[in-house]
């Protein structure tokens, strides 16, 4: 090795990041040229100075901050995103509360849930109608799931539906929760149905899938646990973080899946206030 | 509200905030904002200036936002917020920035010259005195291209691979110029040094 070459590889040396045998040809050199090795601890020296003497900062809080407010105003003059659908039908005072707990619930999601896998347009592609409710839950809470139709009357609703899903939409009475409305969408093909209910600052999202296309989990799937569940006893249900409870169960040809936040159990009653499951 | 457990205020704070953004905004914050630490570091020690730095940043995260649907999803994300940033910086200073400062070769020579004879000690001494501005003035004040490899290594402590992957050159050519901008950065420090009487002048 001679002093250029050296002095090519001296930065990689001093940093650790040559292989060992081009390591001991570089300090080989530099026990045989004074030069050089003055060269190398300089080096070592001064990566060493700087590396102890700057730190690296931390971003101020009111950078942080005045960051998102720079979005928040990109979003507002792009005008792409309107207020959630329904903060502008109920864009009242107590509904306050609401948005804290809405956003807690979401923020607290998001820390905690698996990733969904892929996502197009704030929607997430998963084939799990367990995954999909949970997050299109959120979606409502966000905003990003829209209705088509808002109505409180759940006759208007179902008849909204027919024609568009190829099974009858079921809209179940939820005891005290108001029926908001309604959206259909499709997922690789198969058409959902979307329904919202509200009870004073909270909401109850229920989806529905055609049960035949479920169930022999072609373009949609449920885990193994939930489809047992649901051939025995009709209905699943799981408590979520944070007081979320997910209830599925069987109503004609169609699967539903209600996401509240209320203790599964309170959700359950709402669903089959009567029918309790029966132990074998 | 039973249903929820406030930790405290700023949960309570960020809760509201998420409530209202946009399904852009949190994809934004999920893969972007992370890395504003990195960005913030570089801009603070390429303009030497946390009022610059900052703006800097909000410059940058504000052209990401706006072109964020042309990041290509699985590509390098602090690669592509690197190079905004570096272009801000390009377009923002290179019309009013200086000639670098120069290092009187007499302190250099002086230094050497009393290194020679010398000791380990001698090194610690004079690295001793001097100050971080010092350090953050020496770094300042290198060409661009030297002193943003010497940031990103030595100050973000980027793999050589991932700054190659940032400023768009090989693997030979980020190590030397690493050695290259630590060469000069030490030059300046030690003129700093002599400067202020911590190296005795041969």
């Amino acid at each position: 090795m001679n002093c250029d070459e050296f002095n090519e590889r001296i930065s990689a040396g001093v940093d650790g990041k040559l292989p060992r045998g081009e390591l001991e040809t570089l300090l080989d050199h530099a026990g045989r040229c004074p030069a050089c090795k003055r060269e190398y601890e300089a080096e070592l020296g001064t990566r060493d100075i700087l590396r102890s003497r700057i730190r690296p900062a931390t971003v101020p809080d009111a950078v942080a901050d005045s960051i998102q407010a720079m979005i928040r105003r990109e979003d507002a003059d792009s005008n792409e995103h309107p207020a959630p659908w329904w903060r502008q039908l109920f864009e009242a005072p107590p509904l306050k509360p609401a948005l804290a707990l809405a956003g807690m619930a979401v923020l607290a999601a998001l820390l905690v849930r698996v990733v969904p896998r892929g996502e197009a347009g704030g929607h997430v592609v998963t084939a799990d109608v367990l995954e999909q409710s949970v997050s299109n839950y959120h979606d409502v809470l966000l905003g990003v799931l829209e209705p088509q139709l808002v109505s409180s009357e759940p006759s208007r609703v179902a008849e909204f539906f027919s024609g568009k899903t190829g099974f009858p939409v079921v809209v179940p009475s939820m005891a005290d929760w108001t029926l908001m409305g309604g959206v259909c969408t499709t997922f690789s093909g198969e058409p959902l149905a979307h329904l919202v209910f509200r009870r004073s600052d909270q909401f109850v999202y229920v989806y529905q899938a055609r049960w035949d296309c479920v169930r022999k989990g072609e373009k949609l799937c449920l885990p193994e646990r939930a489809c047992l569940a649901l051939e025995r006893m009709g209905l699943y249900s799981e408590q979520l973080q944070n007081g979320n409870s997910i209830v599925v169960w069987k109503s004609g040809r169609a699967l539903c899946a209600a996401v509240a936040p209320v203790m599964e159990r309170e959700l359950r009653g709402y669903i089959l206030p009567v029918k309790e499951p029966v132990a074998h | 509200m039973s249903y929820f457990k406030i930790h405290d205020v700023r949960i309570l704070r960020d809760g509201l905030l998420m409530a209202q953004k946009s399904a852009k905004h949190r994809a934004f914050e999920k893969e972007a904002l992370p890395h504003s630490s990195l960005l913030y570091n570089y801009a603070l020690r390429m303009t030497n200036n946390t009022a610059d730095a900052e703006d800097l940043l909000q410059e940058t995260f504000l052209k990401a936002y706006r072109f964020w649907d042309q990041y290509e999803q699985g590509t390098n994300i602090r690669a592509w917020l690197f190079r905004i940033l570096k272009n801000s910086f390009i377009n923002r200073y290179r019309k009013e920035s200086k000639e670098p400062e120069t290092v009187d070769f007499n302190d250099v020579q002086n230094y050497y010259t009393a290194l020679k004879g010398g000791a380990a000690e001698k090194e610690q001494n004079w690295f001793a005195g001097l100050l971080t501005d010092d350090v953050a003035k020496a770094i300042a004040d290198l060409p661009d291209d030297f002193r943003t490899v010497v940031i990103l290594c030595d100050i973000e402590g980027l793999t050589y691979e991932e700054i190659a992957d940032f400023v768009s050159v090989p693997l030979g050519t980020v190590r030397s110029r690493l050695h290259r901008g630590r060469k000069m950065l030490r030059e300046k420090l030690v003129a700093y040094a002599s400067a202020r009487g911590y190296v005795a002048p041969a």
